[in-house]
């Protein structure tokens, strides 16, 4: 039985992908390297989608490493009425998808899309919405990590301040502006003013000796200063 | 019991009155001689694309990123976003086993010769409208994509020929640095038998293509997206190690023998790119046409006895967008032209007004204007 | 020469639905079914007019893309030739089991298309579903190295040399010419105006042709169907 997907040209079944040989030599490990904060420069677009309830574009590059950059896009549909049983709340429903390149594997998707969820499920006032769901889309259209290697970590924030962005342009409401800064491969998201935190990933072995409060207090700066980038632009804006 | 019944006309602002009423709405603008987007009938939208920076032959990678792409293009018009990024694959060619047998040569060429779409490559296109939801492609994205791999062919736009993967040799020095040697015609026509290979290989040419904010038809903007990332594509050199090249095993069976050749690892130079090579005469843009019927009654008069004015009966829409001008004009026209006169597609579906010979020479003179000024964009960038 | 509008037609071969016909030409040769009018799911139901569903089934295989393209174009040809406003909320299903298709699949669709065209009028007219005008398809080839002439139902070995193929339907009352009105046009491949006015011009006969030729169809069928007492 042929189990091809029948619903897309696939071209021919004896095709192999292209394999590259690796280039010779500067292969860096990506999470060594300190994402310094303050260095950023972000691009911000909200509605660019028409046909979304609410949508924001970003663009994220660090001039001091050229090719360094993030072109992401989030849409959010809903509120809409969803069929079936009655619940109280909204269903909240996080998808991501890499337009171009694939470079993270499905499971590392459904990793980033599940403490996205974690996080927004906290932030958005999903009871003001019953009977609801809210879609929220992310397309990484681009994304090219510290010399050239690809993490996780790195698109988080960069996540989660789409995100934001899109509900404002939804006129979704939240408890807060939430944002989230990263520092050596951690990331952490909060809200009131750096406070409260609603969202924690680290993904590889984090040094707990002592370094805690290091990293939150780094974490907390890169959030205010992305937040504050975030308000700026909605201020400017409305 | 009777009660005096009043009847009010209702007025609805202009934009309740385009979602409730489509039809009404459309026809009241025509009148005006204008349209719901305010353009003009003949007016197209403007048209602004990029490379995208995205595919890796144009973009120095220092590091190893898993990066395939090998052509790109975003093109926005109105507000709808088209995102094209081409990759690739390799196929290994069917050849007869015992090297190049003249008479079955001479026969695949005499069959190609005869079939003259069996000349050209195909582009394997997936086209992702997003809409809020998830699932299995709908019946449009079916369509949309089997359109332009049907035209990409029927058009001839990429030769077999240009498909085929120039295949080079690394050999490894004494001192442990390689070198990757390639066959010294410099067109990358790939005359492996120097280093006697008997294999060849073709890439297969792959199309994303993603939509946002659809607005309207979208076959002819993902179609000129992709003629622009094909024209931007480059293809990598690939190469075998030296000593796999002419690695033969004889063996003996029972008495039988035969040789099992390795199996070449072929791989991509990282760093050699040529562009591919399409016959550009065949190069063709897209536009898109409507024919709507005028309704003598969604006329707006500004009094009773205005003088009946012999106004056309049927209107030509070029560049269709919006929700209005989708559901309500259902005839419509979809060209491909190289905008010198030669036409590649052409498909027209008549669901309402009647075209007549007139509508169709003016749309094809609109569409070769279009596509003119689409080609001349291309070289801009 | 043989004629090239030339068909073989066949009504009621199946059974249990409203409609049926099995359309043949050189080579090609189409069954389609017309169940309708019935009750539709509720997300195909039109609040005022016939909603339509169609399929497409090729001679091999499983249904692919391909059919996807061709259900859109048969659905372009049938939508405005039924009287849709005749049966409100009802649902008409159109299938096409392609037979024989006449024609090299991975390359052409022309052969298909035009004798599914030509087999859902007379299935249609076997299920007395309402329709507006009688209407016929046929196909068209230009070869590139004869002077440009035009080829009216090419076979699967012209389809091949062929510089473009086209498939056209029109709508006529009774195959009489100053009625007729242009359905559908599906040019391919490497053609210009002139060569496209050729077409139309030729296709347009053709079509009147085939369509006083499944008219007569239609009469046989019906002549055989009533017992006619004197």
């Amino acid at each position: 039985m042929n189990v091809a997907d029948r619903r897309r040209i696939l071209g021919p079944l004896n095709a192999k992908p292209l394999q590259f040989a690796s280039a010779d030599g500067n292969l860096q490990d990506a999470h060594l390297q300190e994402t310094q904060s303050g260095d950023e420069t972000l691009y911000i677009q909200q509605g660019i989608v028409t046909n979304a309830n609410g949508s924001a574009y970003l663009e994220i590059a660090s001039p001091t490493k050229n090719d360094q950059h993030i072109l992401l896009l989030a849409s959010v549909y809903g509120p809409r009425p969803t069929r079936g049983t009655f619940s109280a709340r909204a269903a909240l429903s996080i998808q991501f998808k890499e337009n171009t390149l694939e470079q993270f594997t499905a499971g590392e998707v459904k990793e980033l899309c599940n403490f996205l969820a974690s996080v927004f499920r906290a932030v958005i006032n999903l009871n003001r919405y019953p009977k609801s769901g809210i879609d929220i889309f992310l397309n990484l259209i681009q994304y090219v990590g510290p010399s050239g290697t690809s993490s996780l970590e790195a698109i988080i924030p960069a996540c989660i301040n789409a995100i934001m962005l899109a509900l404002i342009d939804a006129g979704i409401e939240t408890l807060d502006t939430v944002s989230a800064g990263s520092y050596k491969g951690t990331v952490i998201s909060f809200i009131r003013n750096g406070d409260e935190i609603v969202g924690f990933w680290a993904d590889n072995d984090f040094d707990n000796n002592g370094s805690y409060a290091v990293t939150v207090d780094k974490c907390r700066r890169h959030y205010i200063q992305n937040r504050n980038a975030m308000l700026d632009y909605i201020v400017k804006t409305k | 019991m009777s009660e005096p019944l009043e009847v009010r006309p209702v007025s609805f602002p202009a934009e309740i009155l385009a979602r409730i009423a489509p039809d009404l709405s459309i026809q009241r603008h025509l009148w005006l001689g204008l349209r719901p987007c305010l353009r003009s009938f003949t007016e197209f939208r403007d048209v602004s694309i990029s490379e995208g920076g995205i595919s890796r032959p144009l973009r120095s990678v220092t590091g190893a990123t898993e990066n395939d792409i090998l052509g790109s293009n975003v093109l926005k018009s109105g507000s709808t976003i088209v995102i094209t990024s081409i990759t690739g694959g390799m196929v290994e060619e069917t050849q007869p086993a015992t090297g190049f047998d003249e008479g079955e040569q001479e026969l695949r060429q005499m069959s190609l010769a005869s079939d003259r779409l069996a000349k050209y490559g195909a582009v394997y296109p997936v086209v992702e409208v997003e809409r809020g939801r998830l699932g299995a492609p709908t019946d449009e994205e079916m369509i949309l994509s089997q359109r332009i791999h049907d035209n990409i062919i029927s058009s001839g736009i990429i030769p077999k020929e240009s498909l085929k993967v120039p295949v080079g040799v690394r050999s490894r020095n004494e001192d442990g640095t390689s070198e990757i040697f390639y066959s010294g015609d410099e067109t990358g026509g790939a005359d492996t038998r120097n280093f006697n290979l008997k294999r060849q290989w073709s890439f297969v040419l792959y199309a994303k293509i993603q939509v946002f904010s659809r607005d309207g038809p979208l076959f002819e903007m993902c179609w000129n997206s992709l003629m622009y990332a094909l024209q931007r594509t480059l293809l990598p050199c690939a190469f075998v190690d030296e000593r796999t090249t002419d690695l033969k095993i004889p063996v003996r069976v029972r008495g039988r023998s035969a040789t099992i050749r390795e199996t070449y690892d072929i791989q991509c130079d990282p760093t050699e790119f040529k562009p591919l090579k399409l016959n550009l005469g065949n190069i063709s843009y897209g536009s898109n046409f409507g024919v709507i019927d005028l309704d003598p009654e969604a006329q707006v008069r500004q009094t009773d006895n205005e003088m009946e004015v012999d106004s056309p009966t049927s209107v030509l829409i070029a560049d269709l967008q919006g929700e209005a001008e989708e559901t309500s004009i259902k005839s419509t026209l979809s060209i491909l032209t190289d905008g010198n006169g030669k036409l590649k597609h052409l498909s027209f579906v008549g669901g309402g007004a009647k075209i007549d010979t007139d509508a169709i020479r003016k749309s094809l003179s609109l569409s070769r204007e279009r596509a003119l000024d689409l080609k001349s964009r291309k070289e801009a960038t | 020469m043989a004629d090239l509008t030339d068909f073989e037609a066949k009504f009621q071969v199946l059974t249990q639905v409203d409609g049926s016909a099995r359309f043949e030409s050189f080579g090609t040769s189409v069954l389609c079914s017309v169940t309708g009018p019935i009750e539709p799911k509720a997300r195909q139901e039109l609040p005022t007019q016939l909603a339509l569903e169609i399929v497409v089934r090729p001679s091999k295989g499983v249904p692919t893309t391909r059919e996807k393209l061709l259900e859109d174009k048969l659905r372009g040809v049938l939508t405005p030739v039924l009287v849709r406003y005749l049966y409100p909320r009802q649902l008409c299903q159109i299938c096409f089991q392609i037979l024989e298709s006449g024609e090299n699949e991975q390359f052409h669709s022309v052969r298909e298309l035009s004798s599914c065209i030509n087999a859902a009028f007379l299935a249609l007219a076997d299920a007395g579903v309402g329709l507006q005008n009688c209407f016929a398809s046929c196909c068209a080839a230009v070869i590139s190295n004869a002077d440009q002439d035009v080829l009216i139902n090419p076979s699967a070995e012209q389809l091949r040399n062929a510089s473009s193929t086209h498939v056209l339907a029109f709508d006529s009352e009774n195959g009489r010419e100053p009625d007729s009105h242009l359905l559908l046009l599906e040019s391919s491949g490497d053609f210009e105006e002139e060569t496209l006015n050729k077409i139309l011009d030729a296709g347009e006969k053709a079509c009147l042709q085939t369509v006083q030729r499944l008219r007569q169809a239609l009469k046989t069928k019906v002549e055989q169907d009533l017992v006619w007492r004197t």
